[in-house]
C-alpha cells in the first residue's frame, strides 16, 4: 500500500537554433498532460523564422509520452507538412516509439523518425 | 506480490504520480508488459482529468494487484469519466484511455453508478521461467 505521495521525474525542454540549419527542441523527462502545452509553446517559437531549416524534437532523454504529448508533436507535423517541411522525431527510446505505435500516428504525414541525433 | 492504493486529485500532475507509484511493479512483470501498464494508467489517469462533467471532481481512486498470474489495476472515480465513446476517440480526447484498455489488456470493464465510474483492467503475464529451464523447454 502506497503511503508517500510518489515523485514524477524532472521535466525540460531546451530549444536550440542553428541559424540555416534550422531549430531543434530537446526533451527530457516525462511528456504528459502536466506539460504537452509547453511542449506545444516550445514548437510554437521554434517554428518561428525557421527559415529554410527543419524542426527536429530529441527524445533521447525523455523516458515516456503519453497521448496529449504525442497529439502536440502530430498538430505540429501537420502544421509543418502544409507549408511543404517535414518534423523529424530524433532518437526515440522503446516507450516513446511504443506510444507512436500504439496510436498508429507513425505514419503521420510530416513526420519522419532518425536514430541521430540534431545537427549530427 | 505487490499492492497499490493510490488517492489521486483529479488533476494533471497526477497522471506522472499514477505511473510513478506503479514504478514497485516492474521488475516483477518484465519490461515490455510494464511499459504498456504505465502507459495505459497514466491514460486512464488522463480520462478522468479532461473528463466532460456537470460536477467538479475532487478524487481518484487508484488500486492495482499483482499476482502470479496477471496485474490488475482499478480506478474510480466520483463522475462519469469511464464510459464506453460512440466513437472511436483520437489521442489526447476523452474516452481514449478506455479504448486502449480494449486494445492493451486482456481482460476490461468499465462501471457506472448514479455519480461515479470505474474502469478495471487485467494484463496476464508471461510464465516465468523456473529454475530447472523445465517451462522453456515445453516452448512457454
Amino acid at each position: 500500500v502506497q503511503h508517500s505521495r510518489p515523485e514524477r521525474p524532472e521535466f525540460e525542454l531546451d530549444v536550440i537554433r542553428r541559424g540555416e540549419d534550422g531549430a531543434a527542441i530537446f526533451v527530457k523527462g516525462e511528456l504528459d498532460i502536466a506539460n504537452a502545452a509547453e511542449l506545444d509553446a516550445a514548437i510554437a517559437e521554434a517554428t518561428e523564422d525557421l527559415g529554410g531549416g527543419s524542426l527536429l524534437i530529441d527524445f533521447h532523454a525523455c523516458s515516456f509520452i503519453d497521448s496529449t504529448g504525442l497529439r502536440a508533436v502530430i498538430k505540429a507535423a501537420q502544421r509543418l507538412e502544409e507549408r511543404g517541411r517535414e518534423l523529424g522525431i530524433c532518437r526515440a527510446s522503446g516507450p516513446v516509439l511504443r506510444a507512436f505505435e500504439l496510436t498508429a500516428l507513425e505514419d503521420s504525414p510530416g513526420l519522419y523518425f532518425r536514430h541521430e541525433a540534431p545537427f549530427s | 506480490m505487490a499492492n497499490l492504493d493510490l488517492t489521486l486529485a483529479t488533476e494533471a500532475n497526477s497522471a506522472g504520480e499514477a505511473r510513478a507509484a506503479l514504478e514497485q511493479f516492474r521488475d516483477a512483470i518484465g519490461p515490455v508488459a510494464f511499459t504498456d501498464l504505465r502507459l495505459l494508467v497514466s491514460e486512464l489517469v488522463t480520462d478522468a482529468v479532461i473528463a466532460e462533467s456537470d460536477e467538479p471532481v475532487a478524487e481518484l481512486e487508484l488500486r492495482a494487484k499483482l499476482s502470479s498470474e496477471c496485474v490488475r489495476v482499478e480506478l474510480e472515480q466520483g463522475a462519469v469519466a469511464y464510459k464506453l465513446a460512440a466513437r472511436r476517440a483520437e489521442p489526447g480526447e476523452p474516452g481514449w484511455g478506455v479504448q486502449l484498455a480494449q486494445q492493451l489488456s486482456d481482460r476490461w470493464g468499465v462501471r457506472r453508478g448514479g455519480r461515479s465510474s470505474g474502469v478495471w483492467i487485467e494484463i496476464y503475464l508471461p510464465p516465468r521461467e523456473s529454475s530447472s529451464g523445465a517451462e522453456e523447454s515445453r516452448g512457454l
